[in-house]
């Protein structure tokens, strides 16, 4: 059987020389297999959009244009669970959709921008973006390594949000927040607390860090009323 | 390829539930909701006890999308396939597999132990496959044999599970079926936290939290998601308030 797509995801980032923290060699790996010049993860928190990290300079513009101008995929991604891709930047959709991003990412030489969603269910943390080179569609492979990275993203962006440092959040395994357990758990803590499902699953993360265990074993215990989480 | 004749009544409704998938997919209906439906649909039709549709995420990973009943045995006999079972090795092969006596000298000694535990005698996977394509497996379990007759009904309910992704289309790209798979997940994802809020509101256990989500959707003729989202969302609007 050929191996599965996210040990070969997992491999590579672990292989990956660029980039110094984990989030940055998320958007290095995710550049170079969703076919991008440039890669970034960026986060909506406290009503306000945040990088938290970049492949490079021309990540880094295209980023901070759209959080100035207040246009852009990223804006159009951020309440949706589903990719968005635009294939043709310079075409007239996306002329429409994107009047004052689309020249200067044009001009940037970039062809199509692809946004991959980073959440679970309905909790939405920001997105995983890719900036590709030629305009048109991606392959299934591409499109199934954005939605990888972005999984992995999630990880990160739980932590971030958790106050939990880099250095120790790198080399858990993929998808702990994406478990059947801790979705029910996050919705207990959401409704006993009258917070969000974000809030929630940062709170979940926060006390396994705390308390040493997998946020899986934090999640049972909430289902089984053992444990409850008080408000941060 | 041959079809063995079918017994009057189990032709009536197998056509009756293929009708009504159908119907739901023509009308739109998210990929979560029909395919819990032809889960339930499934154990109506079949001697079977328990049945789920297993698809293979963009990362590779097996996702329960839609199982005959929600409770901690069956998903936890769905969770063991990421390492070994029927529904692994289905997807992988694109053929059908089973194991009529879950012996421990089988194939899949961790999932047949768990299996027998649960109650079941014999377990089946049939592919979910169209071309190259093998998009994941309905897996079934019974407590004794199903015939020739009644493995070709599972494998007409998992050619309509598959019909649910392409939709129509048999050359439909890799990745507008990874993404309709991403989105089946998301929902469950959606109704897993739905099922959380529930169960804590009424001091539920999640499996009742997921009967009265059930229920508050019949009566409001809204989808699981549907009511699910309103839930999550804290949606002041939407007839769920009222009817909880």
């Amino acid at each position: 059987m050929t191996e599965p797509r996210w040990l070969k995801f997992s491999r590579q980032l672990e292989d990956s020389r660029l980039g110094t923290t984990t989030a940055e060699r998320i958007c290095h790996v995710a550049a170079s297999l969703v076919g991008g010049t440039g890669a970034s993860i960026s986060l909506f928190v406290d009503n306000a959009y945040l990088a938290l990290a970049e492949s490079g300079p021309l990540a880094v513009m295209l980023d901070e244009t759209q959080f100035q101008l207040g246009d852009g995929p990223v804006f159009e991604a951020q309440n949706s669970a589903v990719p968005l891709i635009v294939e043709d930047i310079s075409g007239t959709a996306a002329r429409t959709q994107f009047p004052a991003f689309g020249p200067i990412a044009e001009r940037s030489n970039v062809g199509s921008v692809a946004a991959f969603p980073i959440g679970v269910g309905t909790a939405q943390l920001g997105t995983l973006n890719v900036y590709r080179k030629s305009a048109g569609p991606l392959s299934g492979e591409e499109y199934a390594n954005g939605l990888i990275a972005a999984s992995f993203a999630l990880s990160e962006a739980i932590d971030y949000q958790a106050g939990i440092a880099e250095s120790v959040s790198s080399g858990e395994l993929p998808k702990r927040f994406e478990s059947s357990h801790l979705q029910v758990a996050a919705g207990m803590v959401a409704e006993a607390l009258q917070c969000s499902i974000v809030e929630s699953l940062v709170l979940i993360r926060a006390r396994a860090f705390s308390d040493s265990v997998s946020v899986v074993e934090i999640a049972r215990a909430i289902e089984n009323r053992t444990l409850v989480l008080d408000p941060q | 390829m041959t079809i063995p004749a079918l017994e009057k009544a189990d032709a009536v409704r197998l056509a009756s539930t293929l009708i009504e998938i159908t119907s739901l997919v023509t009308h739109g209906g998210e990929t979560i909701d029909i395919f819990t439906n032809l889960a339930q649909r499934c154990v109506e039709l079949l001697p079977v006890a328990a049945a789920g549709i297993l698809l293979r995420d963009a990362s590779g990973r097996l996702q329960v999308i839609g199982a005959s009943s929600p409770s901690a045995h069956l998903l936890d006999l769905f969770q063991v396939q990421n390492d070994e079972g029927p529904c692994l090795e289905c997807s992988n092969t694109g053929e059908p597999v089973s194991d009529e006596d879950l012996s421990a000298n089988g194939p899949w000694p961790r999932f047949s132990k768990q299996a027998r535990l649960s109650g079941f005698g014999s377990t089946y996977a049939v592919p979910l496959r169209s071309r190259d394509l093998t998009a994941g497996a309905l897996n079934l379990f019974a407590k004794g044999r199903l015939s020739e007759g009644q493995l070709v009904i599972a494998q007409a309910l998992a050619d309509s599970a598959t019909l649910t992704l392409l939709q129509v289309d048999p050359a439909a790209d890799l990745h507008i079926v990874i993404r309709r798979i991403h989105v089946a997940v998301e929902c469950r994802n959606t109704i897993e936290q739905a099922q959380g809020m529930i169960a804590q509101r009424f001091s539920l256990d999640v499996e009742e939290a997921y009967i009265r989500l059930r229920d508050v959707s019949h009566e409001a003729q809204m989808s699981l998601y549907e009511v699910a989202r309103a839930v999550v969302t804290r949606d002041p609007h939407s007839p769920v308030s009222t009817l909880l």
